[in-house]
Order: structure tokens, then sequence, then C-alpha cells
């Protein structure tokens, strides 16, 4: 059990402040400075009601919501800090720095970026610590990614205690989709020293919120909520303070150790508290659960099975790595998507390619798979500095990959796992000498164990790697593998992870194999196997495994997701296969017809079934291209519109991907066209059109390195030459981020290169076009091909 | 229902979805149409539309909203709050799940992303529709009439006035609705409206393409 005397927060500032007068729409925190009286006044109220912790009037005093106010940070938190001071001079309340949103959302959602974060905070930080104040609590949040690089801050730039609060829908969740528990897990990982919730609705909804942060962490929980719902006439609140306290009892066994009001309440509300509350102690039990999240997910260390995707890793895959070279993260994102449906339940990020710079690559792609996907991260890297820009950036509890037992790796590895309150994968190994025995195993996992604990961790936040050896050559292995796990499990409360794919490398039928291996360790005991869950059969084994042992109750989990699942054939091996067995499907069908109508996966049959009898070259000039143009012109003439003529385009596609397959196979080279360099400009954050235009380039045959949306000129630039682009298309859509653009082609143009732009978006017309210096204006994607062509061939 | 600022996801109409398309009355194929109504499905399960209004006396006079430092922008928006008394502003949004939806299923090529962007538009269109609806019959009892819904970027009423609106109704902490330094809103599908309440019987100009100052670059635009 833990416990805590409770203390009382303050209320409201901006409410008291419109009481007094100040109209909506303006800034409240330049009152320090131009009415000291009156914020001071307001302090003292809410000391007099019975506070001993009061925030200052600094909610939105950073740099970017001060702009043009003609005052600086620094001036306006250090007015505020001394207001709040003054007000508890002579009482043992606490003052602590209020810190609020930035107001804008952070990059990839929006544009703001962690650099620009972390400054505009640490501008605030360093002001309110010079300033004297006790504590710094961040609230209102609803992005646990921008309250996570406030924390980082705050512990890297000051002494101060440092207290959280994000605000929740009655779901649990914030407005960005950030799960209650994931908060909890995130920020007690960080050292924190309490968090909980403000503003959000009224004190009833928060009850089952809080329940779900105090699964996820010991400390002490905060509870600040609104006076209930604003009226939309008067713009007043709707609880009265009596019933406001009546909704905050049975709040105790809860931990709710800091209590206090956010928008709507005042002073009565705090003495109302104060009377129920004040001296009061409340006990809660310690945390049970361990896990690793991303903003919106967790999964639990339970000793449930949960598959780590493999796929974001570019060793060995040379077209991947070549998109992450080129600064295009898309295949990265699209990887992670198809392990997610296919059933991973955590993201290995690994982007290990000679040459790159990996820190900040690394940087890049936590940064695109979080903007699409909600899975927790295992941050992959053999170098310290990468493994740190992955930690930063991700926001949530990640796992690392990986720690071995060297001294070197102890050193660098466990200290940053407890910085960022991270777990760790923990491989059996010492240096680069591995492992011959069950027991040296063990011995190395002790030694890592050890090491975890005095570095701060608990054995919760360890995972064993037993290490997979090739079968084929080390056979004793694969069994001592299989007894380290057992024993491991046996021993201590850690969870476990193997790479399994490894174990049929130079054998025949690998997948028959490997499949095995993983059904063998999942029974002695593996809990977190790291898989391609794309490969047939993998995700299969995982799910019979766990209704063998026992994990799936009542086999719902497998008869939902097989349930109707043919029977496989005799041998499923590749020879049986026919190669024509769905030109049923397609009968009556011309390969014509199925591009025009859009029918990919029959575009694909058919292109197959036609390479039987024609040559490659004369099928994508006699049928391909042809097919192309006629949906052109349907399009130009209106027969068919833009989704029609997308999928007909990526119908095209698809069967060019048959026929490039089928010249490879020759061992014939066919490059795709280009490269075509597409970015959204700076500032503009809609990437539709971009994309549209995308999709049709790479089926016309284009190969496109797409560097996303926000990209400054620079990197445009840069990207363009290094890759040696053939043309460079470039989108904004507003008229607010035309002039990125414009910035864009200038740059090239001074410095001298000639590769064609094309621009495009809602508000450009071709005299603008002309008039920001583009070679050419594409008022579509189809006219984006068609300049392509022209340029290209 | 109303739940706070919740919404239910509104039903939307195909038609209002092919709009958005940029569609002109083409032949569609059913396997065409049960592609729209599977991208409706799948944000149907993400959208979370949320609605923040308030409601402010107006004096046209001096053009400012009382109680705040807002003063809307524009000639139009001025003459079409010539005879009100107060006007309600308003913000409405999908919430950013529908947006990662969106983006999530851009990366699977094809034509899926872009039809979801479409039924996500008539999908925040319809929730607008649905509130102004609400704000009608509660002024009807009053005898007071609603103006139509005038949206910055409408004629010449500037993007930063969506800013103001944004801050006025606290949109970041109520709704999550947040806007970039270039005056995007975030989540994208979103909007920011400014209603006139007047005690006089209003016109309604039907479709918005008219009062736009992109009529006749846009490519959706409704011609006559």
């Amino acid at each position: 059990m833990l416990e805590r005397t409770v203390t009382l927060m303050d209320g409201a500032m901006g409410t008291m402040l419109q009481n007094s007068g100040l109209k909506a729409g303006e800034r409240p925190e330049i009152l320090s400075i131009t009415q000291p009286e009156l914020i001071r006044n307001i302090h003292s109220a809410y000391i007099k009601a019975g506070s001993r912790m009061i925030l200052t009037n600094t909610f939105c005093a950073n740099a970017h919501k001060l702009a043009g106010q003609g005052v600086s940070v620094c001036e306006v938190v250090t007015a505020s800090v001394h207001r709040a001071l003054e007000a508890a001079a002579g009482t043992d309340t606490k003052v602590l720095l209020d810190i609020g949103p930035i107001g804008e959302l952070l990059s990839p959602i929006g544009t703001l970026s962690f650099e620009d974060a972390y400054n505009l905070f640490s501008e605030m930080l360093e002001a309110g610590e010079a300033a004297g104040v006790h504590g710094v609590l961040f609230e209102t949040f609803s992005d646990l990614a921008e309250i996570r690089i406030g924390v980082l801050a705050a512990r890297e730039r000051t002494h101060l205690p440092i207290f959280t609060t994000m605000t929740f829908e009655a779901d649990g969740r914030t407005f960005l989709g950030c799960d209650a528990g994931a908060a909890a897990m995130t920020l007690s990982g960080l050292g924190v020293e309490a968090l909980g919730i403000n503003c959000s609705l009224g004190p009833a909804e928060a009850l089952h919120v809080l329940k779900r942060m105090r699964r996820y962490t010991d400390l002490p929980l905060i509870l600040k909520p609104n006076a209930g719902l604003p009226d939309p006439e008067t713009g007043l609140y709707r609880l009265d303070p009596v019933t406001f306290a009546d909704q905050m009892e049975g709040f105790c066994s809860l931990g709710v150790a800091y209590i206090g009001g956010c928008c709507g309440t005042s002073p009565d509300f705090i003495s109302e508290l104060s009377g129920r509350w004040c001296g009061s102690v409340v006990r809660w039990d310690k945390c049970a659960v361990n896990g690793i999240c991303s903003t919106g997910r967790i999964v639990e260390f339970d000793g449930d099975i949960h598959p780590i995707g493999e796929r974001i890793n570019p060793t060995g895959k040379s077209a991947f790595a070549r998109t992450l070279l080129d600064g295009d993260t898309g295949e990265a994102q699209r990887r992670a998507l198809l392990q997610e449906e296919a059933g991973a339940e955590i993201l290995d990020i690994n982007v290990g390619v000679p040459g790159i710079d990996e820190p900040a690559m690394m940087k890049a792609v936590v940064s695109a798979v979080t903007g699409i996907s909600m899975l927790p991260l295992q941050i992959d890297s053999s170098s310290p500095a990468a493994l740190e820009a992955g930690l930063r950036q991700a926001p949530g509890r990640c796992l690392i990959n990986s720690v071995n037992a060297s001294e070197e790796s102890l050193k660098t590895v466990l200290p940053l796992a407890a910085r960022y309150g991270a777990a760790v994968v923990a491989l059996t190994l010492d240096g680069r000498r591995l492992p011959e025995s069950t027991e040296e195993r063990i011995h190395y996992a002790e030694r890592i164990l050890n090491a975890a604990r005095q570095a701060g961790l608990r054995d919760t936040d360890i995972t064993i790697d037993c290490l997979t050896m090739t079968v084929s050559a080390q056979q004793d292995q694969a069994l001592m593998t299989l007894n380290a796990l057992r024993e491991i499990r046996n021993r201590w409360n850690v969870q476990t992870v193997l790479g399994v794919s490894n174990i049929s490398f130079g054998l025949p039928d690998r997948q028959t194999v490997t499949t095995t291996f993983l059904a063998q360790a999942l029974a002695f005991g593996l809990t977190l196997p790291i898989v391609n869950p794309n490969q047939a059969g993998i995700m299969d084994t995982i799910d019979a495994s766990r209704v063998l042992l026992g994990m799936d109750k009542g086999c719902s989990s497998f008869v939902e997701r097989h349930a109707g699942a043919e029977p496989k054939p005799a041998s499923a091996g590749k020879t049986v296969r026919p190669r024509n067995t769905v030109q049923l499907e397609t009968s009556g069908l011309s390969l014509e017809d199925a591009i025009l109508r859009g029918r990919q996966r029959e575009a694909v049959e058919l292109a197959r079934a036609a390479l039987e009898t024609r040559e490659p070259l004369e099928l994508a000039e006699q049928v391909l291209m042809p097919a192309l143009d006629k949906v052109g012109l349907q399009y130009e003439a209106k027969q068919i519109f833009l989704p029609q003529l997308l999928n007909a385009a990526a119908a095209a596609g698809a069967a060019f991907d048959v026929i490039r397959e089928r010249i490879a196979d020759r061992g014939e080279h066919s490059e795709k066209k280009g490269p075509i360099v597409l970015a959204t400009v700076e500032g503009d954050i809609h990437d539709i059109g971009k994309n549209i235009v995308k999709t049709v380039l790479e089926n016309y045959g284009y190969a496109v390195i797409d560097l996303g949306k926000d990209v400054s000129p620079q990197v445009i630039l840069e990207r363009a030459v290094a890759s040696d682009a053939r043309m460079v298309g470039l989108s904004a859509l507003m008229t607010t981020t035309v002039p990125a653009m414009e910035r864009t082609i200038h740059l090239m143009h001074e410095q001298g290169i000639t590769i064609p732009v094309v621009v495009g978006g809602a508000v450009l017309t071709e005299a603008y076009a002309e008039r920001i210096g583009a070679d050419f204006y594409a008022k579509d994607a189809k006219a984006t091909a068609d300049i392509a062509r022209k340029v290209i061939g | 229902m109303e739940d706070g600022y919740r919404r239910d996801v509104p039903e939307i109409e195909l038609r209002e979805a092919l709009h958005y398309m940029g569609w002109r009355g083409a032949a569609l194929d059913p396997e065409f149409v049960e592609q729209i109504h599977a991208c409706e499905r799948e944000l149907r399960n993400a959208a979370k539309p949320q609605v923040i209004y308030r409601c402010f006396s107006y004096e046209p006079g001096l053009n400012r909203l009382d109680g705040t430092v807002y003063q809307p922008a524009g000639r139009d928006i001025r003459r079409l709050l010539g005879n009100c008394s107060g006007v309600i502003l308003f913000a409405a949004t999908l919430g950013a799940e529908a947006d990662r939806m969106i983006r999530r299923t851009m990366l699977r090529g094809g034509s899926d992303g872009l039809v979801m962007d479409a039924v996500a538009s008539a999908m925040i269109e319809a929730v607008c529709d649905q509130t102004e609806a609400e704000f009608a019959r509660n002024r009807a009892e009053k005898e007071q009439y609603l103006t139509d819904r005038f949206s910055p970027g409408y004629g010449d009423m500037p993007l930063s006035d969506g800013v103001l609106i944004c801050s006025l109704l606290e949109t970041s902490r109520r709704i999550g609705l947040t806007v970039t330094g270039a005056g995007m809103m975030l989540p994208q599908k979103s909007v920011t409206a400014v209603l006139g309440i007047s005690p006089v019987k209003q016109e309604h100009r039907g479709s918005s393409c008219q009062s736009c100052a992109m009529r006749n670059e846009c490519l959706l635009a409704e011609r006559k």
C-alpha cells in the first residue's frame, strides 16, 4: 500500500479573469505585468480558500502564443511567478509554473518540430526556475508526444519537480487518441512526481479515466476537473461548488492526492473541497502491471504472446534501403501498416543502412510510423546514438533492441533505458562471443539482470533473447535455445524475445522449419516472437499456439480469425499451385477491360496468363500502354472521374509489376523511368493531392521519391540533386503556403539547378505557376503524368 | 445524441461524397459504389464528430461580438450580418482518428484514400448541416432567423478569422481542433463558421460555391 496526504491545488485563473472583465480572445498572461494587483488577489483568494499549491498565470506564456504582444516570455513568466510568490509569502503554499500546450500540433501531424517545441518549453522553464518557482505543472495536454517533450525539457534544463495532467474525453482518450493508461505508463517512466487529469468534463466523468491511469502507475494522481460543461448561450459552467465537491468523493481509493479545479471553478469550489479533504490521507495499491505502449495502445507483459513485426529493417532489402537513403519514409509506413493488419502488436524499427545518418533516419522513420500506426515500437540499433534518437522521438514507452552482457553495452544501453523509461531486450551474449550452451545463456541473462537492477530497472523491464542459431550449421543449438527459454521464464519475472526466421537459413522449405521452431519456442516460454507476420503460416502458428497454451480463452480469438478458413490442400508447396487457377474468375474479361474497370487482381492474373504466349515488352507496349491512354482519354472526356482513373492506373501498375518481374526472372534489367521527386511544400500539411499524383505516376511506370509534406526548400533541393531526379513535383493547397513553393523554385534557380519543376494544388493557376517560376503547371494528376511523359519519356 | 461536445456520426449522401470526388454524372459501376460504402464503413468507426459553439450579442454598426475582441473581417460577412442582433461562432471536427484513418488508407495506393477523403468531407458537412438545423429549430421558437453559414475562406473573409474563431471558442482544449502557423486546421476534416441571428427572415443562397473566391478555378464548383 502507498499513501499520501492530500494537497489542495487551486481553481481556474481564466474564469476568474473573465469575471473581472477580461474579454474572450485577450491574452490573460500579460495582466501579470499590467494589472499585478488583480492577479495577486486571485492567487490570494485561492490560498485563503485552502489551496496549498497554486499555479502561475503562465498557461500560454510561450513565445509562439506571445508573438506580437510586445512582451518577452521572460518578462511575462517572471512577473507571473512573482505575483504568485507574493501571494504565497508567509504561507506554506507551493508555487508551480503553469505550462499549457504550445497551441500547434507537432510533426508528423502538424508542422511544429520536436526541437522547436523543446526550445519553446525550455524558455519558459528556465525563466520560471530563475524567478523562483517550486515546481512545474504541465496541464491540459492532449498530445502525449508534446507533454513528453515538455517533461524532457524540464528534466534536462531545470531541477524542478514535475507534475503532469492531460485532458481526456469521457471514453478515456484525448482528442488525439492518447489512452489515459498509456499516458500514465509513459510519464511514470520519465520520473514525474504525480500525474493525472485536468479540464476535460466534470468530476463524475473522470472516475474511470483515473482508474485506467491507476492500473499503470504507482504515482499519486492529480484531479483538476471543470465545473461541468459551459452553457453555449452564457458561457457559464453548470456545476455549483457543493455538487462539484460531491462528485469528487469516491476517488480516495484511487490515490488521488492532488485535487483542485479547472474551467468554471473559483475559490468557493476550493473552500468546499478544503472543508472535506484537508489533511486527509489517501492510500492505494502498488501497480502490478508492466508493458510497453504507444500513445494509443498498451501491450501488457502478461505472459501472453505478443508478436513483434520485423519488416521495418533494410538489411538485405536493397529496394527498401534505397527509399531510406532517398529520404522517403513511405515504404516504412507501408510496411508498418501491412504488419499491423496481419496481426503484429509491436513494430521493430531498424534503419541500419551503410552510409546513412542513422540517428536522423531513426528519428524520421519513428516519426513517420507513429503518424499512421498506433502500435508500440521496438527501437532496434547497434548505435547508441540511433537508439537515443528513436527513444526521444517515440511518444510512448518503447522496447530497446538491444543490450548484451558486455561491459561496454551494459554501460551505454542500460542508462538509456533508465533515462527514457524504456524496457530493454537483453541478448544472451558477451560482445561478439556467442553462447554455446543453455547454461551460458542463463549466465549472461543473470549478468544483465544484475546490471539492470543496479541501473534502476525492474526485472519486468527486461526481455531476454536466448538467440536463434541456424540449425543447419549448429544443430545442437536449437534445443539449447529452447531449454534456456524455459529455464529463464522459470527463474525470473521477465519476458522473452526471439527472432525465429534465422533457424531455417540454408534449408529447403524454410517455412516448415521456421513455423515449427516458432511453435516449439512458444511452448517453451517465448512471449514476444520477432516475426514476419505477412509470411504464410506465421500468424496461424501463433494463433494456434495461443489456443494450445491456454492463452486464448475459449478459443474465441482463433475462431474469430479462422472461421470459414478453407482446409489446406494436401501439399501446399510451390509446385502444387497451378498458375492459371484464377482464370476462371477472369473469364470473359480482357486485360484491357480489367484495366479500364480498375480491377487490379484480375489485371494481374490476366497479365500472367498473357505472358504465357506474349513477350513482356510487347504486352506492355501493345496492351498496357494503349489501355492507359484510353483511360486518360475517357478521363479527359469526363466519361470517368478521378477515383476511376486511379483504380485503372493501379490495375495497370499491378500488371506492369508482373511484366517487370518476368523481365527480372530472365536476368534482364527493367528500370522504372525517372526518378521524380514529389513533395508538399514547407508549412503545408495537405498531402492528398500529392499522394494522388504519386499513385498515378507510379502506375504509369515512373519511380517516385516521395518526400512527404511540410518539406523545406533545402531538403527538396538536396534530395533532387542527390537522387539525380529528372523532374520535381511540388504541391501546395493553401494561398498561405504557395509562397513556400515559390521559395523552393527560387532556391533551385539560385543554385543553378535546372531540373524541370511541375507545380499543382487547389489554389494554383497556370498564370500563377508561371509567375513563381515553375516550368509546368499541372491542373490534376493526369496532367502531371502527361508532363512526365513529355519531360522524361 | 448530445454528449457534451460529441455528436453522432451522421448519415451521408452518396451524391455528396461523389461531388467531392469531382463526379459529374458519369456512369457508376456497382463495384465502385461498394468501394465508397466500404470506405464509409471504415471511416464511421474512426470518426468522432465534435461540435462547439457560443452565442454572442452583435451590433452591426460596431461589428463586434459582445464580450470579445473579435470583429469579423471582410465586406461579405458584414453584409451577411447587416440586420443581425446576434452571432453564433461555431466549430466542428471529425477528430484526429478520422485523419489517421485517411492517411492509412492513402498508403494502400489506388483510389481508396481519395474516396475516403471525399466521404470524410461529406461527413463533416453533414455534421455542420445537422448542427445548423438544430440552431434553426431553437431559434425558430424565439422567432429568430439564421443567416447562411459563413466560413473563413468564403468570399473575402480571410483564413486568419478561422484562427480567431478557434481561439475564442478554445477549440484546442474543448474539441481538439488546432490551427497551424499557415492557418490550416488540424484535424483536417474540420469547419469553423459564423452564423448571424436576426429578427428578420433571411434569404438562403443554396450552393456555397456562389460566394467562393475560387469558384472560377475550382474543379468542384457547381457552374450554372
